[in-house]
């Protein structure tokens, strides 16, 4: 079931490292994480949509970090660890998607919807 | 200094100063010198013995799973005794401080504890169950048996496997030490928000909870990540999924939810701590906090981990009722599924902890659902054990005992369970003591379990059955107790006690205290009785001694298969499976005791003082965080990282056990099965079998070859 060895360096994981992978992927996340943050600090355009771009920055920051850093794949040795990616994104999903729901009922609902318009809240 | 707080502060110690030691209470101190007394009695015979260096190379350094296990679950136990202490301390106060008449002592105004004292007592007791005893039991038990059931030699990670042990017991010590430097959070076990800010607790008791959860929270992920590689990936040649037995379904299933969900509250306490330490605002009440986010973040783990204890506690019951009823257990496929869908939907319930936070109708009803869903896969649980004991020959050994109470148990949970997850209900009962009696009463299911599966498993591990008189005398006390205890609790909560009081203003509550007190007594007996089971057991341990490899007789899983005690490499060849439940198919056509006609090294690894290394380090950072002598806790941090990158460039090769000296151990144990256990050795087999015994690694002994 699993594949037998005692050398580290010989860990599938490991063969499969690649050092342009790993300096393009870190390249390309710098750019990723300070592109939105530029643009945040700047200023340049409204909350929603900055909001938009930090959030699909994120995304392609994971894809990335994720295929070239983490090795996340289809072949023998690295389904598991893509399996234990895809079945995690739901709980993500989830546990966001449920808090978001019960705190926009609560602040409808209770003593916040005044700093819901608060500057803190982008209103 | 990055926040200000009170009191002095010095770059040698901190906050720290003799102030700290609270001399002043009586009750700390003479805990002090008891605990002292007990220290220096454990040193001196360990000295006496000249057991150092035993101890040292066989158990503290050892990265063998069972030793580890048994490790664990002595950690558990011992915890477990200072928690139930906490709740005798609790129910003693109630009891004393019941109306405006009652009377007053060491400082408190009614009773003999303040609430400032008694509300450590109730975060230590609600800290300390849960993350200190419980789950390292769990850890322990999971960490002894799921090897032993899938036929692998280890944990898929020995070292990451000691690594998470020490940082548990790095955890419990700090929970420990506050005892007597310092003293530990009043803010419950959850940490209310926004009670746990630095406004409102200045002191170092929260601190000392939010480094051990956070440290302790580490280790039992990566207990996780190991017991879902080792499940995944080490099982033996022919065990599909579908043959896995029980145990190692729901342990894979709780790994999974330990995984996903202990990082949630690493983080949510991280996040309380940079408000605490650098001035953060996350779960303060303005300047752009919400206190509920840490609530909401809380519970993300908190129920989670509500199944995190009790699917191994299933899987524990699944185990016994077959073997107790003389069957196979019913419904195997159904139960599998049942365990990963109670996992799943163990991720959209948490929100029913705080219904009455305000949020909309549509959330509450979705979570309400949610929660009652979860009585589907249990109730399909429920009626395959049911079904299993239905027409078996159902003998009631102690393990069967401790199964058959947690089922009853489960019922009452279950159902109190079921109102608790209707909001209507939900909004009369929160914050009484009818929600703290529930949360008992599924507890005492794992609890009830947890004692089952030292029963059941203890032979297996140590080489002799554990005493059977005083273990019923235990178990019917135990269960006296939690009638007596949590039915008055129930009832008091129906009444309308909130929970957490150290005053009770009403005196025609305390009937049903007394009640509480005399439940508690019980246990104090049952207690007694299962400490002196363990010294009976012990003492007669050549009468109780296993000749064979299955002590009761009908066991099924494939643990059952080798020696017992284990030997330390588990298994002299590995074994192939034929069947879902192997033992008891090898049994009945007549291949228990056929052995192999040759034997082959086996490799293991080497011991290792480091895990001991980085557990004092971390340690030492949770120390150093605490009391904010940053020399130290950068000590701590900078051996971590040191630590770390030695292992990385450790060459560690393991050693190789010939398969001509797995011959010889094997040819002595067929010769006198039993006698290599228990009989030459005070703690009984896991020691017998030492990794002394085998030959120690020469130069180039199973070194690989470079590429």
């Amino acid at each position: 079931m699993s594949i037998e060895t005692r050398d580290p360096l010989q860990h599938p994981e490991v063969q499969l490292a690649r050092g342009r992978h790993y300096v393009g992927a870190y390249v390309v996340s710098l750019l990723l994480t300070g592109g939105p943050l530029w643009l945040v600090v700047r200023h340049l355009g409204t909350p929603r949509r900055l909001m938009i771009v930090v959030i699909a920055s994120a995304a392609a920051l994971t894809l990335v970090q994720g295929y070239f850093w983490l090795r996340l794949d289809f072949s023998r040795t690295q389904r598991w660890m893509t399996a234990a990616l895809v079945l995690f994104i739901p709980l993500v999903v989830m546990t966001i998607g449920l808090t978001a729901w019960m705190f926009a009922t609560l602040y409808a609902r209770t003593m916040i919807p005044t700093l819901m318009h608060a500057p803190a809240f982008g209103h | 200094m990055l926040v200000d707080y009170p009191g002095p502060w010095t770059f040698l110690l901190g906050r720290l100063d003799a102030r700290e030691i609270p001399l002043q209470n009586p009750i700390l101190l003479w805990t002090f010198v008891l605990v002292s007394v007990g220290a220096v009695a454990v040193i001196g015979a360990v000295t006496y013995y000249g057991s150092w260096g035993y101890l040292w190379r066989e158990w503290l350094t050892s990265l063998d799973h069972k030793r580890i296990g048994v490790m664990y679950c002595l950690l558990g136990v011992a915890m477990m005794f200072r928690g139930f202490i906490d709740g005798v301390m609790m129910r003693t106060q109630q009891l004393m401080a019941v109306g405006p008449k009652s009377p007053g002592y060491m400082g408190a105004l009614h009773g003999y504890l303040p609430p400032y004292h008694f509300g450590q007592i109730y975060s230590a007791h609600g800290t300390i169950m849960i993350l200190f005893a419980i789950t390292p039991i769990l850890v322990g038990i999971m960490n002894i048996i799921v090897p032993l059931q899938i036929g692998a030699r280890d944990m898929a990670y020995p070292y990451l496997n000691a690594m998470s042990f020490w940082l548990t017991a790095a955890a419990t010590g700090l929970v420990m030490i506050s005892l007597f430097v310092g003293d530990f959070s009043h803010a419950g076990w959850v940490g209310l928000s926004p009670l746990t800010e630095l406004a409102y607790s200045p002191g170092v008791g929260v601190d000392y909870w939010s480094w051990a959860v956070q440290i302790g929270g580490v280790g039992t992920t990566l207990a996780s990540i190991n017991i879902i590689a080792t499940i995944i990936k080490m099982r033996a040649p022919g065990m599909s999924w579908t043959r896995m037995p029980i145990f190692c379904w729901t342990a894979l299933s709780a790994s999974v939810v330990g995984l996903s969900s202990f990082p949630v509250l690493t983080a949510a306490v991280a996040l309380l701590s940079l408000d605490r330490y650098a001035g953060t605002h996350f779960f303060t009440p303005g300047l752009g906090g919400n206190l509920m986010l840490y609530t909401d973040l809380f519970w993300i783990w908190g129920h989670p981990e509500v199944y995190y204890v009790v699917l191994p506690a299933f899987g524990i019951l699944s185990e016994i009722i077959p073997t107790f009823s003389e069957k196979p257990l019913f419904g195997y496929v159904t139960m599998a599924a049942a365990s990963i869908a109670i996992g799943g939907v163990s991720w959209s319930v948490w929100l029913h902890h705080f219904f009455t936070m305000g949020a909309g109708p549509g959330v509450n009803a979705f979570f309400s659902i949610a929660s009652m869903l979860v009585g589907i896969p249990t109730g399909v649980k429920v009626f395959n054990w049911a079904f299993t004991l239905y027409r078996g020959r159902v003998r009631f050994d102690v393990p069967m005992l401790w199964a058959l109470g947690a089922l009853v148990l489960l019922l009452t949970g279950g159902l109190t369970g079921m109102m608790l997850a209707m909001p209507a209900i939900n909004y009369t009962v929160h914050n009484s003591v009818f929600v703290v009696a529930h949360f008992h009463n599924m507890l005492n299911v794992v609890g009830f379990a947890c004692f089952g599966a030292i029963n059941y498993w203890f032979p297996k591990v140590f080489g002799f059955r554990l005493d059977e008189r005083t273990g019923k005398l235990a178990f019917w006390f135990f269960s006296a107790g939690t009638v007596v205890l949590f039915g008055s609790m129930y009832a008091l909560g129906f009444m309308g006690m909130p929970r957490r009081m150290d005053y009770i203003p009403f005196t025609s509550w305390r009937p049903l205290l007394m009640g509480e007190e005399a439940g508690i007594l019980l246990f104090l007996v049952a207690s007694y009785y299962f400490v002196k089971q363990l010294f009976v057991s012990i003492r007669d341990r050549a009468k109780n001694r296993v000749t064979a490899s299955d002590a009761w007789g009908t066991s099924r899983s494939l643990e059952w298969l080798t020696h017992s005690p284990v030997p330390f490499y588990n298994f002299a060849v590995q074994p192939h499976i034929n069947s879902r439940d192997e033992w008891a198919w090898r049994r009945e056509h007549g291949l228990g005791h056929v052995r192999p006609d040759r034997y082959e090294d086996i490799h293991l690894p080497d011991n290792t003082p480091l895990p001991v290394m980085l557990g004092a380090c971390a340690f030492a950072l949770g120390f150093g965080l605490v009391w904010r002598m940053y020399w130290l806790a950068a000590s701590g941090l900078v051996g971590i990282v040191v630590l770390v990158i030695a292992r990385s460039f450790q060459d560690g090769p393991g050693h190789t056990v010939p398969g001509a000296r797995i011959r010889q151990m094997e040819a002595s144990y067929a010769a006198a099965p039993g006698e290599v256990g228990a009989a030459r050795d005070p703690v009984g087999g896991v020691a017998a079998w030492q990794t002394a015994s085998a030959p120690r690694p020469r130069a180039g002994d199973g070194r690989p070859a470079r590429p």
